[in-house]
């Protein structure tokens, strides 16, 4: 295999002896049989070595460092050298990894053996590089009588000492002794000469080549580490100071030494100091011997110990030895694609991106999908990674945003790209990710395509909106607009952009190819980066749901003409200039209809428009829209931002809709103007107003305009991800990444990061004004906030130790002391979260942790501090552990305090789902002072999620037929009547078991009943002893306000069965909590109700921020003598119809308390009214009891009196 | 005869956090005095590449720093590019900030370090050693008597761990004299040290009025993790004072120094404290022998170290060598 084609890898990114990879390439560059040599670092070798042609791959330094990218290195190339520098100390590491190369060579003639025939023994050498020096001739010349450069271990002190002190005269002396804290600073008998400076190798070829003698002193172990193995080859600077004409005087040198020089006749190898001594006053008083020698071992340097011998010997030996290779690493036939991203379909609430990448998962099994996007929830962050068998979390950094590099993502990454298989990164979004990452793909040879869902490369403002919400055209812009418009709308520091744009001009650059649904944005991108080939740009025509409508739903009047506005209404999606327009065409027949979400800015604004022109369709099942928008005449997308695609102007046009369209991004590409639609300037509602007059009153123009519109034809789902199959082979084509499977090797440390990959940041973020020097590099890298400490997991117990159970327990009531002064929690953490107060109730998933301390009762610290969670089946007891707190001694006689603290984390899986209440207990003086219901959670271990799951919209598969039922266990919401009542702001956590036992995956539906799409949520299963169980715990904040039932799908495709409960939800639409009713709860009797004039409380009663136009009412009712009541419920008439707000039963223990009467703990109520109603009169309040229904006389009243109305 | 080449000088980082922005003035005193005033034109980066763009200069060359990530060498590029210029970067902080040398890939033409011994390690393909040097309008002064001088021996620098190392070892000794050891950061236990800054005349003054003027090499990285790469090339410190008329004593830890000024004649070289209390005791019992060094350092420096002999050097690197001297 002839002429070679080389990459050459320094192994360890970081060296002290890089300069031995430059003499290596320089040797090899002269070698008649190389053709070329790349010195590459770590980020860029194996991008090199496939694009550049090469085929031999030389690994100098060690196999273990950034294995995998060396084992993938060596699978790709035709023939693979490792060169080992680290033996003995690395054998059993190298022996290890090197299995992944054709042939291996070692340093330490040693350890040879230990390869059993796989390795060669080639010691360092010299180089003409930078070592190549004549001998100085004349005696007069030389600057020095004696050189020693090495480490200040104290045997070489001691030699040095010695020989100084006996030398034949006082020696001109040049000695290096660099030292570290362990061997301390050397104590050379005369302290005269400095010794701590350092040079490099071609500045010690000049100290050698100016020294008559150059000392070299063996380095002696310590007892402690006789063991130790130590090499017998010299090192290189035995060549290197040959080659500069440097005279040695070896101490106990190895006898191998003797194979390279001559002892007597090139060099002088002494027994011990003494005859080092003499050798040395020889040198000096026969110059003209000892300049001999020196030509004579630069003489033999030149002729067999330069690089270009070892060079030589390597590929000789390469070119006649079968491969060592064991089991090096395929291609496979499927590959794994990676898509990283910032959410994915069933976590966060998303959009387009969440929908679209899951069709790509239609790829498989040909490009087999994974997802790696982060999961956070307050300050917490996690990366997620799934796949079909694969499902792990990684707990990460703190935050991520704005981040550049995160040494430990990095590495997590790595492993990912090499443990999974990864054939292909394709990047959707690296919101909430550090930049990095298409770096370290790149590194570990892996394409990466990036998806331009919009501009975030370009912009950390991914819609290119400046703070008025307008298009801010940043290509051309100068650095400081760029400036000002990051610190006027972010307010970042000056220069973020400018480090943002550096970074991004690498990651860019890391990147294969970027996906642009139209040929704008790979423009837009390109005219940013011009650097950007135009070739990596790959437009691929992104996917429009749903099928042409032949037959409009809903006839069109012809003297209205209908005008569709979809997808949300925002600022940035033209909903200023909507509003505009809906005004400036308030005199023609005109109307609007608002498919999708409404931006809560918005809602009140849409109020007050007449109902007859403008219609709110709310959110939609985007299965369904096509069929929607049957019978609009025309549709808006007014983006104000330049888009990357917009599906709903597809979907329009599949409803045969005439599209009005701004004239940014992929809009006016995709619209041709007066032909099948309009193109408008951004923010002209005047200019949107003339189009619609124009197809109002010359219809025969909208029909020629509606017809041109069903001649548009849209890529298929098969053609797009045909294209994309096309796109992923070609790059894989490319750049193919071998996988491994040898465990030895596979198991590697998995540790690349940026800075290994050759690229240095000022600091983690680009919004970081600081710039971190070597002595804070890289601990600036893993985080700029320090992240909070949790505390250290206590275990949970059944019971009290006996010594504590049968103490006598006291009550101690915290709340009678005052926090802060008398007790107070520093830290109290749910499922990693920091909670503000004492939780009544929150849901919690994973662990419950706490810090604190409570002043010394007595005088006396607690001798051990509990948590007692006493739960719906049993008590579990978890012992804190104690803390010191010397912050509390507030003098001398205080000393008690500084035992007080308390701390520990309860991991809660395992316990029994359902509320808690948590007493604090201290053992103190021979007593239990228990503080009750410190606190109250609900625990919910068995939901199988860390953090709550939101509903999705738009269940999308079909809905079975019933075939059984399932019990609900154990939920956390309070019932209002019959229903299950949320807010917005809860978690539901819901356990239900079954008698099924048959496997599948097990989806939670809360189908409406209104009608539509139900909403679902993955829902976690165990296997129980007779059946399954079950569990979700779901975040409600985005279940659009209505009333639900909730249903199971066990399975997918057709052999799914539905399971039915009885569970019925709403999701009430403001703060109170309480549902709206037409009829009465069960149990009500209007006509019989008894009526009391007094008997409760109005606490409060105000507008409901939440819930527009409505009067949240919050207070307690209760009539003794009918036991605890069952409902509370306002009644009024609206419409001639009569309506109900249902109240959920409310704790009041104040009201208990206040009337002696435990029937009246559940006498609260938290319900609203309408203010239309309050004002119009006849508002009642009542309360169901189990055998009366009475009537509280005066409410209204009251709470008019409490609004001010008169 | 072809006009002469037009330069920007510039600097690779915001003025505003640039503390060596005077060596992009002395290096474009260098250019003028080699092409022509007329022919120079200096901008901070913050206004370069407009200046760029308009006077579409043959040659941009940006001095200074790769460290801080907020500089928009990237707008320059674009402007040098613009302009079918060149864009040429001399990093002076090499090898302590040897780890941004990544960033010159793309965006230099060609590329000068101030270390020789980093030269090498750049993975650029065109690369080359240039020291800085002397502005003999700033650093060059009359040649005083020894005798007249009020200060034996002179420094003035920030106080590096080994330069505190050396000095403590020389403490007694130095105290023992009428030596005037400046700069910040100098621990209170030393005899011998003032914590006080000169600007670049006030140091220029002070080695002129010293007998001897210490020079002791920087050991502190910024970005140097990497390679972890010692100096090679001396500091600029070394030209400035040759211009203002000291003999130096220069510390020994490379011998690239004799490449530059000949060691007992233009400069001496020490390795132990005992060497520097030999030079003190020359400077006293030698003053002839002492302003013979520092007279003919002063020659060699004039000849072969000034911003101009750079500019020079540059031009010629660079395929722009301007008309020759005389």
């Amino acid at each position: 295999m002839a002429p070679y084609a080389i990459l050459l890898l320094d192994t360890e990114p970081l060296t002290r002896n890089a300069y031995i990879t430059l003499a290596i390439a320089d040797a090899l560059r002269r070698d008649p049989r190389v053709a070329r040599v790349v010195v590459a670092d770590h980020g860029d070798a194996i991008a090199r070595f496939q694009t550049e042609g090469l085929d031999t791959f030389i690994a100098f330094g060690g196999a273990r460092t950034h294995a995998p990218l060396l084992t993938r290195l060596a699978a790709l190339a035709k023939l693979s050298i490792l060169w080992t520098t680290e033996d003995p100390y690395e054998v059993d590491n190298n022996l290890r990894f090197s299995t992944a190369f054709d042939i291996v060579f070692t340093n330490e003639r040693s350890v040879v053996e230990a390869y059993g025939g796989r390795a060669h023994h080639l010691p360092l050498a010299a180089s003409p590089l930078f070592q190549d020096l004549p001998v100085l001739r004349d005696d007069a010349r030389y600057r020095y009588d004696l050189l020693f450069i090495g480490t200040a271990w104290p045997n070489r002190v001691r030699s040095l000492n010695a020989i100084l002190a006996k030398a034949p005269r006082q020696l001109k002396v040049k000695l290096a002794l660099p030292y570290n804290e362990f061997i301390g600073k050397p104590a050379l008998d005369d302290p005269s000469p400095l010794v701590d400076w350092r040079c490099g190798n071609a500045d010690f070829a000049r100290f050698a080549n100016a020294s008559r003698v150059v000392l070299t002193l063996p380095r002696a172990f310590s007892n402690a580490s006789a063991a130790r193995a130590s090499g017998t080859t010299p090192p290189p600077r035995l060549f290197e100071t040959a080659l500069a004409g440097g005279f040695q005087v070896m101490v106990s040198a190895e006898p191998e030494t003797g194979d390279y020089y001559a002892d007597g006749s090139e060099v002088r190898l002494c027994a011990d100091d003494d005859a080092a001594l003499a050798a040395i006053a020889e040198a000096l008083a026969e110059p003209e011997r000892r300049i001999a020698m020196a030509e004579a071992a630069r003489a033999r340097t030149l002729a067999e110990h330069l690089y270009d011998h070892r060079v030589a010997r390597m590929l000789d030996l390469a070119a006649g030895t079968p491969s060592a290779r064991v089991a090096p690493p395929t291609l496979r036939s499927r590959k794994t694609v990676l898509y990283l991203t910032h959410n994915r379909a069933g976590r966060r609430p998303g959009g387009g991106v969440e929908v679209y990448q899951e069709v790509l998962t239609g790829l498989a099994p040909d490009y087999e999908p994974l997802f790696l996007f982060p999961v956070l929830t307050g300050g917490e962050y996690e990366l997620r990674l799934e796949g079909r068998s694969v499902s792990e979390t990684f707990a990460a950094a703190p935050a991520t945003h704005h981040t550049l590099t995160d040494p430990g993502i990095e590495g997590i990454f790595e492993e990912i790209l090499f443990r999974h298989a990864v054939d292909l990164v394709h990047v959707h979004h690296l919101l909430h990710l550090p930049l990095s990452l298409p770096l370290i793909a790149k590194a570990c040879g892996v394409p990466v395509v990036y998806h331009l869902h919009d501009h975030y490369l370009v912009s950390e403002r991914f819609l290119l909106l400046d703070r008025n919400g307008r298009f801010e055209d940043v290509v051309g812009r100068s650095r400081d607009e760029r400036d000002a418009s990051l610190l006027d709308a972010e307010g970042h520091p000056p220069g973020s952009g400018a480090r943002r744009d550096l970074f991004m001009t690498q990651v860019v650059s890391a990147i294969d190819a970027f996906v642009t649904s139209t040929p704008f944005t790979g423009a837009y991108l390109r005219g940013y980066y011009p650097e950007i080939p135009a070739e990596k740009v790959v437009e691929i025509e992104m996917l429009t749901p749903g099928e042409a409508v032949t037959s409009p739903a809903e006839q069109t009047r012809s003297d209205w003409l209908t005008v569709a506005v979809v997808g949300n209404f925002a600022p940035h999606k033209g909903a200023e200039t909507v509003l505009t327009l809906i005004r400036l065409t308030q005199d023609y027949p005109i109307r609007f209809k608002l498919f999708g979400h409404v931006d809560q800015r918005y809602r009140g604004r849409l109020v007050d428009l007449p109902s007859e022109r403008v219609v709110q369709v709310g959110a939609y099942d985007q299965t369904n829209i096509v069929a929607l928008l049957a019978g609009c005449d025309v549709s808006l997308h007014l983006s104000t931002w330049p888009e990357t695609f917009v599906i709903s102007l597809g979907e329009a046009w599949l409803a045969g809709l005439v599209p009005i369209v701004t004239d940014l991004g992929a809009l006016p590409e995709r619209v041709s103007d007066d032909v099948d639609g309009f193109v408008v300037p951004p923010d002209a509602p005047g200019a949107v107003m003339q189009r619609l007059l124009a197809l109002h009153l010359d219809r025969e123009r909208l029909a020629r305009m509606k017809a041109a519109v069903r001649t548009k034809r849209f890529i298929t789902k098969e053609a797009h991800l045909a294209a994309t199959a096309a796109l992923y082979a070609r790059l894989i084509d490319a750049h193919p990444c071998p996988h491994d499977r040898v465990p030895d090797r596979t198991s590697a440390d998995y540790s690349l990061t940026l800075f290994d990959a050759g690229i240095r940041v000022n600091a983690r973020r680009w919004t970081s004004t600081g710039i971190a020097w070597d002595s804070h590099y890289p601990a600036a890298l893993v985080s700029e906030a320090t992240p909070e400490v949790e505390a250290t997991r206590v275990s949970l117990e059944d019971a009290l130790p006996p010594a504590h159970a049968d103490l006598p327990e006291t009550l101690f009531d915290l709340d009678r002391l005052t926090a802060s002064s008398d007790w107070y929690l520093d830290r109290f953490r749910l499922d990693r979260q920091t909670v503000a107060g004492r939780p009544d109730g929150t849901v919690v998933l994973r662990d419950l942790s706490l810090r604190g301390w409570v002043r010394p009762v007595s005088g006396k610290a607690p001798e051990a501090t509990y948590l007692r969670l006493s739960g719906p089946e049993t008590t579990f007891y978890a012992r804190l552990t104690r803390e010191g707190r010397q912050d509390l001694v507030r003098g001398p006689e205080d000393w008690a305090s500084a035992e007080t603290g308390f701390t520990g984390r309860v991991a809660i899986a395992g316990l029994p789902s359902g509320l808690y209440a948590a007493d604090l207990v201290q053992v103190v003086a021979g007593q239990r002072l228990a503080s009750q219901d410190f606190f109250r959670v609900y625990l919910a271990p068995n939901a199988g999620v860390e953090h709550p799951s939101p509903w999705q919209p738009g269940w999308s598969g079909t809905v079975p037929s019933a075939s059984g039922p399932v019990r609900a266990v154990r939920q956390n919401l309070p019932e209002a009547a019959g229903s299950l009542v949320a807010l917005g702001s809860d978690v539901w956590a819901f356990e239900a078991e079954t008698d099924l036992t048959e496997p599948g995956t097990v989806t939670a539906l809360l189908i409406p009943a209104a009608g539509g799409a139900p909403h679902w949520l993955r829902a976690a299963r165990q296997a129980l002893p007779d059946g399954s169980r079950f569990a979700f715990a779901a975040a409600m904040e985005t279940l659009e306000p209505g009333a639900y039932a909730l249903r199971f799908v066990l399975g997918d495709g057709p052999d799914a069965c539905l399971l039915t409960t009885e569970t019925e939800l709403v999701r009430a639409p403001g703060s109170a909590r309480a549902r709206l009713a037409a009829l009465p709860p069960p149990g009500f009797r209007r006509f019989l109700a008894k009526r009391v004039k007094s008997g409760g409380s109005l606490d409060q009663a105000r507008p409901d921020a939440a819930d527009t136009g409505m009067i949240r009412c919050i207070g307690w009712a209760f009539q003794p003598g009918y036991g605890p009541p069952l409902t509370t419920v306002a009644a009024w008439r609206e419409g001639g119809r009569h309506r109900y707000a249902i109240s959920a039963a409310i704790a009041r223990p104040d009201a208990a308390a206040h009337l002696s009467d435990p029937a009246a703990s559940v006498s609260g109520y938290d319900l609203a009214v309408p203010e239309a109603a309050l004002r119009t009169g006849g508002v009642r309040l009542y309360q169901c009891y189990a055998s009366r229904t009475v009537e509280f006389g005066g409410f209204q009243a009251k709470v008019r009196a409490q609004l001010g109305i008169g | 005869m072809s006009p002469a080449p037009r330069v920007l000088v510039t600097s690779t980082f915001r003025d505003s956090i640039n503390t060596n922005a005077g060596i992009r003035t002395y290096l474009s005193e260098g250019f003028r005095e080699v092409l022509g005033t007329d022919a120079i034109t200096v901008r901070p980066l913050e206004l370069a590449p407009e200046a760029v763009l308009e006077l579409r200069p043959d040659l941009v060359i940006g001095v200074g720093s790769l460290v801080p990530d907020d500089a928009d060498l990237r707008g320059l590029r674009r402007a040098v590019d613009a302009a079918g210029s060149r864009l040429a970067l001399w990093l002076h902080d090499d090898p302590y900030e040897i780890d941004y040398a990544f960033k010159a890939g793309p965006l230099a033409d060609i590329v000068f370090s101030n270390d020789s011994w980093s030269v090498p390690h750049y993975r650029h393909p065109n690369v080359h050693h240039l020291p800085l040097a002397g502005a003999p309008k700033i650093h060059l002064r009359d040649l005083k008597p020894v005798e007249e001088r009020g200060i034996a021996l002179f420094f003035c620098g920030v106080a590096y761990g080994n330069r505190i190392d050396l000095i403590r070892r020389a403490d007694a000794l130095l105290a023992r004299h009428a030596v005037s050891i400046l700069g910040s950061g100098w621990p209170d236990d030393l005899r011998s040290t003032t914590n006080r800054r000169l600007d670049a005349k006030q140091m220029a003054d002070h080695a002129a009025d010293a007998r001897l003027t210490l020079n002791i090499g920087r050991d502190l990285d910024i970005a140097n993790r990497r390679y972890g790469l010692p100096a090679a090339t001396p500091g600029p410190r070394t030209f400035e004072v040759a211009l203002s008329g000291s003999a130096q004593l220069y510390v020994v830890s490379g011998l690239e120094i004799g490449t530059m000024f000949e060691p007992d004649s233009e400069i001496l070289l020490v390795d132990s404290v005992r060497d520097i209390a030999l030079a003190l005791e020359r400077a006293y019992d030698d003053p002839a022998g002492i302003l013979a060094i520092a007279a003919a350092a002063q020659a060699r420096a004039l000849k072969d170290h000034t911003y101009a002999v750079r500019a020079r050097r540059i031009l010629d690197l660079c395929g722009l060598a301007g008309p020759s001297e005389g």
